[in-house]
């Protein structure tokens, strides 16, 4: 039963085809109109940071919160499957999904970034644990929201915050209380890992990143009966 | 499980239930009867956990923790799929999450689908199933994993006679096998033939519980008749044979007879002897449905 909710999360996503075509489709034609225009590539690689990090978030999130609206949530739980387990697997399945959809993307906006394999991997993996972070915020935020439309707007807005936290928005360093905020940000190691290949020089943020992944995966392990029976009750 | 003095209500006003008292032993099959509105299906959901009773204690194996989640099995009047999921796939997934290896898991899906006439669609995506194919499968689901406590609301609705005498025996099955089964249901034709014990309810309150055949000698073998007058005389002497009993004067003028629905010609001529005209005449037979009438004071339709 290990790994029941993340067998069935991919069953799920590969018998929707025409939603996982689309759901590689729209980033990557987002990406390519992009890497191929005119923007400039700092500018671009910001768009990428928030484009991959938005589309985890609400991969997880929506999902999340149709699956409480239509009761299922409540029936798996009763079903048997622990709160704790439930949760992580789904946000385990949703990120893996998410990394899958957007590598597509993601390998073009290198490929036009001109950025070398151990940029990539760098990259890649930066990616892995930023969608991680996106994917469990989103099952929090489907959790704590009261509808869809309060889950879209309070979910848009934390994001662009901890965004601008991560220097996305910022075209050059930071200083003072905006520094001190960047170098706990949780997205910034994304943000840096595609401006690496622009620029070069190293990626700041990963500790940042991976104590984020670490912390939030506890709180969500640790409040997930909480957490589920909020679900529940949407339902 | 026990549950006392059970009180839950869905916001300010009456109660939906209002001091239950439930009992049920291990391998007992426990039938709720009631009208719609009753505090059945509510009942239910208090007694596996979904709804907090306001006061009252449940005392259950039940859903605070995973393992005694996966020891019930509950099949509401309908419920959510994983739409793009076959039958078989959705079945596998609750067996599977009720604890049960694949394999074993295969085993009892498969045999349950083909005693509840879904082995046929059993491929196919839940999207195109039928309301009615749909309830089925959440039985299958419910009892797949063969919980220690089945929980059923209506489980004979829209089913043929065929599956629903499949289904009883599946249940008496598991009742013999230690698990105990609760039902929901109005239906006083299956209802007797499945369960050891039955409890009546009406507005929130159980009104009457016993074995059938207890709950059937509390209401005797008399046929009761009860006769609207439309004029009757000041003082009405009737002269009845023995094996007529009355038992009201009143309105309805009630009596009891031994001889059942033969015996109705002959009250109606003793109480045209009597000066009475009679308006109408309802038979009462002594039945389940009897029974829930003199302890609710309504019917059960």
């Amino acid at each position: 039963m290990a790994s029941l909710v993340w067998g069935l999360e991919w069953r799920l996503a590969l018998s929707k085809r025409r939603e996982l075509a689309l759901r590689v489709l729209v980033p990557l034609a987002l990406v390519f109109v992009i890497a191929s225009g005119a923007l400039p590539a700092v500018a671009g690689v910001a768009v990428y940071a928030v484009l991959f990090v938005v589309f985890a978030h609400f991969g997880t999130a929506l999902p999340a919160l149709r699956d409480a609206e239509s009761g299922i949530t409540l029936r798996v739980v009763r079903g048997g499957v622990s709160p704790a387990g439930y949760l992580m697997q789904r946000v385990a399945a949703c990120s893996a999904l998410a990394l899958v959809e957007l590598l597509p993307a993601f390998l073009v906006a290198s490929v036009f970034l001109n950025a070398s394999t151990s940029e990539i991997l760098i990259a890649l993996a930066a990616l892995a644990v930023g969608i991680w972070i996106a994917s469990l915020m989103g099952v929090v935020a489907a959790a704590v929201s009261g509808s869809r439309s309060e889950m879209v707007v309070m979910c848009g807005v934390s994001l662009v915050l901890l965004l601008h936290m991560s220097g996305v928005f910022q075209s050059a360093s930071a200083s003072g209380l905006a520094a001190t905020l960047e170098g706990i940000a949780p997205f910034r190691a994304v943000h840096e890992s595609f401006v690496t290949m622009v620029a070069g020089g190293a990626v700041g943020g990963a500790a940042a990143s991976l104590a984020w992944a670490l912390v939030l995966s506890a709180v969500v392990w640790l409040t997930a009966p909480r957490l589920t029976a909020a679900l529940e009750r949407s339902g | 499980m026990r549950a006392k003095s059970v009180r839950f209500g869905y916001g300010v006003g009456t109660p939906v239930l209002d001091g239950v008292d439930l009992d049920v032993g291990v391998g007992e099959i426990v039938a709720l009867v009631g009208p719609m509105g009753s505090g059945k299906s509510t009942l239910l959901r208090v007694l596996i956990g979904d709804l907090t009773p306001d006061t009252g204690v449940v005392a259950l194996l039940a859903r605070h923790s995973s393992g005694g989640r996966a020891m019930l099995g509950y099949a509401g009047p309908a419920g959510p799929h994983f739409e793009a999921l076959s039958g078989w796939e959705n079945a596998l997934f609750f067996a599977r999450a009720g604890g049960m290896r694949r394999r074993e898991a295969e085993g009892s899906v498969a045999e349950l689908m083909e005693t509840l006439g879904l082995k046929d669609q059993s491929h196919r995506p839940v999207a195109e199933y039928t309301g009615e194919a749909r309830h089925r499968l959440l039985l299958v689901e419910a009892l797949a994993h063969r919980p220690a406590l089945t929980v059923l609301d209506g489980p004979f609705v829209g089913m043929d006679q065929r599956t629903r005498e499949a289904l009883i025996h599946v249940l008496r099955l598991r009742s013999a096998q230690r698990g105990t089964v609760i039902v929901a249901s109005d239906d006083l034709v299956l209802i007797p033939e499945l369960a050891d014990r039955l409890l009546f309810m009406d507005r929130g309150r159980i009104v009457a519980r016993g074995r059938v055949a207890e709950l059937l000698a509390s209401v005797g073998s008399a046929t009761r008749l009860e006769i609207r007058l439309e004029r009757r005389p000041q003082q009405l002497d009737v002269r009845f044979r023995p094996g007529i009993t009355v038992v009201s004067e009143g309105d309805p003028y009630v009596v009891e007879v031994s001889r059942g629905r033969s015996a109705v010609g002959e009250v109606i001529a003793a109480l045209s002897a009597a000066g009475a005209t009679v308006k109408s005449v309802t038979v009462r037979e002594a039945d389940l449905a009897e029974v829930f009438r003199r302890a609710s004071g309504a019917e059960l339709e």
